[in-house]
């Protein structure tokens, strides 16, 4: 990527990878904090999917510890699409990822950087919402064995939808695209999650948690990389 | 070569050879082949549902590295067999489902089980697809569809083996009851009729396939025909 007049001076080189990395996860977050306009929906968002959920199962008693593992996932991969849909449509309205691609960005850093926004938005709202089901549920959601759980499962969610929010911002109904492409990819994220946070809200041992956490991990190496690979083909223009 | 219509073009030749192996297959499943021994009549669309999900799987996988070399060397034929085939694959694995759910009512009493994995797995990969198919469709015609379809069209097979993993797993370690499919022992009554409900469906591929991709080569060509009036 490099044009012989960025080779002239050590100062015009662009940054490395790492680099780049960091400047547009910084450059996402900005805009983020300045607009607030995914946070703070995203986290009214989940917390009205959790009272639709509470009076569509009547979450009580031994009901409660069956479904709430799941309740929880779909409330934040509902959510998490809120940041997704942002997280390129934003892009496109303002028509910046052209000034973006115009430098000498790797397409890799760029996917990676946007990844890594929604995973801290992720996190922003599980930082809201865990607690608070804790609380309106009664339910033992400090578990040690909860803070990979979500981590991992965020980096399945943010990892996959982020390189599917650039596909679905250059189509029509990309609202209704988005959701479409991304659930049936995330079964094992779903699967793995829901299993992993309802054994440690059991208070079960760490081994019986150990192979949803192997599965969720397994699973973000396989997509995360595959998507820095081949984030450049939905961004060419 | 347009000047004298022949009936005897390789397409008609691949037509009219999966047709006489359709008819052959059935025949075999249905007259031929003796009723087995605890799933009585029941086992027989196995002839029918097994090929047809090893050749649904054959489509999607066609499509997943077709997507590849298109990404690679970006030559339309290898998007137009990727399309193709995601959409074979597509209506092969809504087959499969339905054949699948027909033998599972009687053997297993029920028409779908949650806990097995592979019953589960083609469900995701359809789910998958008929995204796919989706973004095509709904994008049109616009420049990127290929490049972005492609990337659809990988990240959905790579997902295959990883859904099959959870779910077996999420199986194992919380016990439902489970089904137990009979394991046939391939023997020679079993395999003749078999082999040949495969070569019918691979043949049927090969011909539906090169259809399609007539089809859309020619649609291709219109659009840009369209395209260039246009800009005159």
């Amino acid at each position: 990527m490099k044009s012989p007049s960025q080779a002239t001076g050590p100062k015009n080189t662009p940054p490395g990878y790492a680099a780049q990395f960091w400047l547009l996860l910084r450059k996402e977050l900005a805009v983020e904090f300045r607009s607030r306009e995914t946070a703070a929906p995203m986290a009214v968002f989940a917390v009205a999917a959790l009272i639709a959920f509470q009076f569509s199962f009547d979450l009580r008693g031994a009901v409660l510890t069956l479904v709430a593992p799941g309740v929880l996932w779909v409330a934040i991969i509902f959510a998490s699409l809120l940041a997704l849909g942002r997280s390129f449509a934003r892009e496109d309205e303002r028509g910046s990822l052209e000034g973006i691609l115009l430098s000498p960005t790797d397409p890799g850093a760029l996917y990676l950087a946007k990844a890594a926004a929604n995973v801290v938005l992720l996190t922003m709202l599980e930082v809201v919402i865990v607690p608070l089901s804790a609380l309106l549920f009664n339910l033992q959601l400090l578990q040690p064995a909860l803070l990979p759980t979500f981590l991992l499962g965020n980096i399945g969610i943010a990892g996959v939808g982020t390189i599917l929010s650039s596909i679905a911002a250059q189509a029509r109904a990309r609202e209704a695209l988005l959701p479409i492409m991304l659930l049936p990819l995330l079964v094992p994220v779903i699967i793995a999650a829901v299993r992993a946070t309802g054994l440690a809200i059991d208070g079960r041992p760490w081994e019986d948690i150990q192979p949803w956490l192997a599965v969720l991990a397994a699973y973000d190496l396989i997509f995360v990389v595959l998507s820095a690979l081949l984030f450049y083909a939905t961004v060419e223009r | 070569m347009r000047s004298a219509p022949s009936t005897l073009t390789p397409a008609n030749v691949i037509g009219v050879a999966a047709f006489a192996a359709m008819l052959i297959a059935l025949y075999l499943a249905i007259v031929e082949s003796p009723d087995e021994r605890v799933q009585g009549i029941h086992h027989r669309i196995y002839y029918i549902h097994v090929p047809t999900a090893l050749v649904a799987y054959l489509s999607i996988a066609i499509t997943a590295v077709a997507s590849g070399v298109y990404l690679r060397t970006r030559r339309p034929r290898w998007d137009r067999l990727a399309y193709a085939s995601a959409e074979i694959g597509v209506i092969l694995t809504t087959l499969v489902l339905v054949t699948g759910s027909i033998w599972g009512r009687p053997v297993w009493g029920a028409w779908w089980s949650w806990s097995d994995a592979r019953l589960v797995t083609t469900l995701v990969m359809w789910l998958s697809y008929i995204a796919y198919l989706m973004l095509r469709s709904l994008s049109g015609r616009a420049p990127g569809t290929a490049r972005t379809a492609a990337v659809i069209g990988i990240l959905g097979f790579v997902n295959v083996p990883v859904t099959y993993f959870s779910v077996y797993l999420w199986t194992y370690l919380h016990p439902l009851p489970t089904l137990q499919s009979a394991t046939d022992r391939p023997e020679s009554a079993i395999l003749v009729p078999f082999l040949a409900g495969m070569l019918a469906f691979i043949l049927l591929y090969v011909y539906l396939i090169r259809m399609r991709m007539r089809v859309e080569e020619a649609q291709q060509n219109l659009d840009a025909l369209r395209a260039a009036a246009e800009g005159q």
